[in-house]
């Protein structure tokens, strides 16, 4: 009994007590849960990767042999018969373009028909005529239902590309994406203001202060144009424009420069950035209508307006003046969709890393340089 | 604000849109949440690692782990509880790691607790028993806290720490002894 009363009283005094904590394990906390939020990317990376290289090996070590290729992607075709008529080798070669379309240059001309021999008139039959092989004619592909024109010439356009070593895709492609980046976050930190932290806002020049630990972040959009070369089998270089808008809230002080002070005050911040990408391609798995590739480069962006909008009985608003260029160096894997020959969807996922986030505006970039991104468009393959 | 979800008595209401705002990672939520739960971690962690410096390492790692498995709270029993087995569960680990558990199959019988000279344990205050169980040996500290404060049977204390019921129950009459002997000398 004595032991029981013992444990309950030390059960009671202990279990719903409390002690102080240092501020210091919440900011461990935090840094944890922010290197946890990243590590799903790179397991993501890594399993995309994975995908992609066992994609690659099985494409390598078991790509059909050229035969069965032929065999299969070879649409239907018939024997031109000959006739009593002489069918003009000018009308066979437009038949030959019109399926493939502009993208493929008609290989070798077609040998001239025979002379067609006279014969005495024979009698005609009940029976359908029979075609007789005519030879030194080539087998030209004919397709006769419409919806399969498209994936006949496709396969046709592939494996030309293939027998005459060229790439698939040829001269310029035209972009049009978005861009997503990253979370809406809160975080701590406070707005970058080196020449004036920690001094009396009042003492200090127009402009932003001592933002409070708390910043709520709105997500980060990009939408762009691109144009993309292709300049050898498989490679490919591009660049843009792209515009991006990051946003944020805090709280923190203004000084108008003429004696006006509002301090604790709730401010928005628009951040107008235009940035020209740059990126080389390589694509390495293409299967039928699916690319994968992957690509690596850089980029500059420039701020074109930064907005400050401070909260007060009328809004006031302020504008900073343009800061350094915004340089940042990407690399990533994605993937290509095509539709047709001339449009196709991409998906690119990648990862960014901005340099010199200490002379810009405080956004999830200076506290997160190194960035994943979601780039997604469509492609427009202006061809030659 | 909050509406009491939370059935345990004394214990701080989670409501459902708090905790899935932690889970979506609002980092609003989460700061709550911590504030909501620290001090009594706190207090938790320090009992089984005996020191501030290693009790706030160990609080750390529970929160993190905490917020990252709340997927695994599907609402059964209270938040509080559930809470609470994440940072003893984390509080173990770190023992374990620096093996300062070392429990051996020692199961030499512990005498002479109650006498009638012990000194009564409700005459020491809140501040003077956690000094006296952060005073006690690691293994012995960890089966007390285990048995009498979180109310873990010996079985899941052998269980967890890897050693025979025998060897807990051993364990834990050491430190009701080392304890009461410290407040005898308190006297």
């Amino acid at each position: 009994m004595k032991e029981q009363e013992f444990d309950i009283y030390v059960r009671n005094t202990l279990r719903d007590a409390s002690e102080s904590v240092s501020p210091e394990v919440w900011k461990g906390v935090e840094a944890g849960l922010r290197r946890k939020k990243l590590l799903p990317f790179w397991r993501w990376t890594a399993a995309s990767v994975a995908a992609a290289a066992a994609v690659v090996a099985g494409f390598v070590f078991l790509k059909p042999s050229a035969a069965s290729i032929e065999e299969h992607s070879q649409p239907t075709s018939i024997f031109i018969a000959q006739s009593s008529e002489e069918i003009p080798q000018e009308q066979l070669l437009p038949i030959r373009k019109q399926i493939a379309g502009k993208q493929v240059r008609v290989a070798q001309e077609l040998p001239a028909l025979p002379e067609p021999v006279a014969e005495e008139p024979v009698p005609v039959q009940e029976e359908a005529p029979v075609q007789e092989e005519v030879t030194g004619l080539e087998e030209v592909p004919v397709v006769t239902e419409a919806p399969s024109v498209e994936e006949h010439s496709h396969a046709l356009l592939q494996q030309l590309a293939r027998e005459e070593g060229k790439p698939f895709r040829r001269g310029f492609g035209l972009s049009a994406s978005g861009n997503v980046q990253g979370n809406q976050r809160q975080d701590v930190g406070g707005h970058i203001a080196p020449r004036q932290f920690g001094a009396p806002v009042l003492q200090q020049g127009e402009g932003i202060y001592n933002a409070t630990p708390e910043t709520s972040f709105s997500l980060p959009l990009s939408a762009g144009v691109g144009l993309m070369y292709y300049f050898a089998p498989r490679w490919a270089v591009g660049s843009g424009l792209r515009y991006t808008y990051m946003g944020r809230t805090f709280m923190g002080d203004y000084n108008s420069g003429d004696g006006f002070v509002l301090a604790g005050t709730d401010i928005d911040n628009h951040q107008h950035w235009l940035g020209i990408p740059l990126n080389v391609y390589f694509t390495f798995v293409e299967k039928g209508r699916w690319h994968v590739h992957t690509f690596a480069g850089g980029g500059v962006d420039f701020l074109l307006r930064n907005d400050y909008l401070v909260h007060y009985n009328k809004d006031i608003h302020y504008m900073e003046k343009s800061r350094a260029p915004q340089w940042s160096a990407n690399l990533g894997v994605g993937v290509e969709y095509q539709l047709n020959p001339f449009l196709s969807l991409y998906l690119d996922p990648q990862f960014r890393y901005y340099f010199g986030t200490e002379q810009q505006p405080r956004s999830l970039r200076t506290i997160q340089p190194l960035r994943f991104d979601i780039e997604a468009g469509l492609r427009f393959n202006l061809g030659r | 604000m909050w509406t009491r979800e939370d059935n345990s008595p004394g214990g701080h209401a989670f409501p459902q849109q708090l905790l899935q705002d932690c889970k979506d990672g609002k980092l609003k939520a989460q700061r709550q949440v911590y504030d909501a739960l620290s001090p009594k971690m706190m207090a938790l962690c320090l009992r089984y690692m005996g020191n501030r410096e290693d009790a706030e390492d160990v609080l750390q790692e529970g929160f993190i782990t905490l917020f990252t498995k709340l997927d695994s709270y599907q609402g059964a029993g209270s938040f509080e509880g559930w809470a609470r087995r994440i940072f003893v569960n984390t509080a173990l680990m770190h023992l374990r790691r620096t093996d300062a558990l070392g429990l051996s199959d020692d199961i030499t019988e512990a005498h002479g607790l109650f006498t009638e000279e012990a000194t009564p344990v409700q005459k020491m205050g809140y501040r003077e028993l956690m000094q006296m169980v952060a005073a006690l040996p690691p293994d012995a500290r960890t089966v007390f806290n285990m048995y009498v404060i979180e109310g873990y049977s010996h079985k899941e204390i052998a269980k967890e720490l890897g050693c025979t019921e025998a060897t807990s129950r051993s364990k834990l009459q050491r430190a009701r002894i080392r304890l009461q002997e410290m407040i005898n000398e308190t006297k």
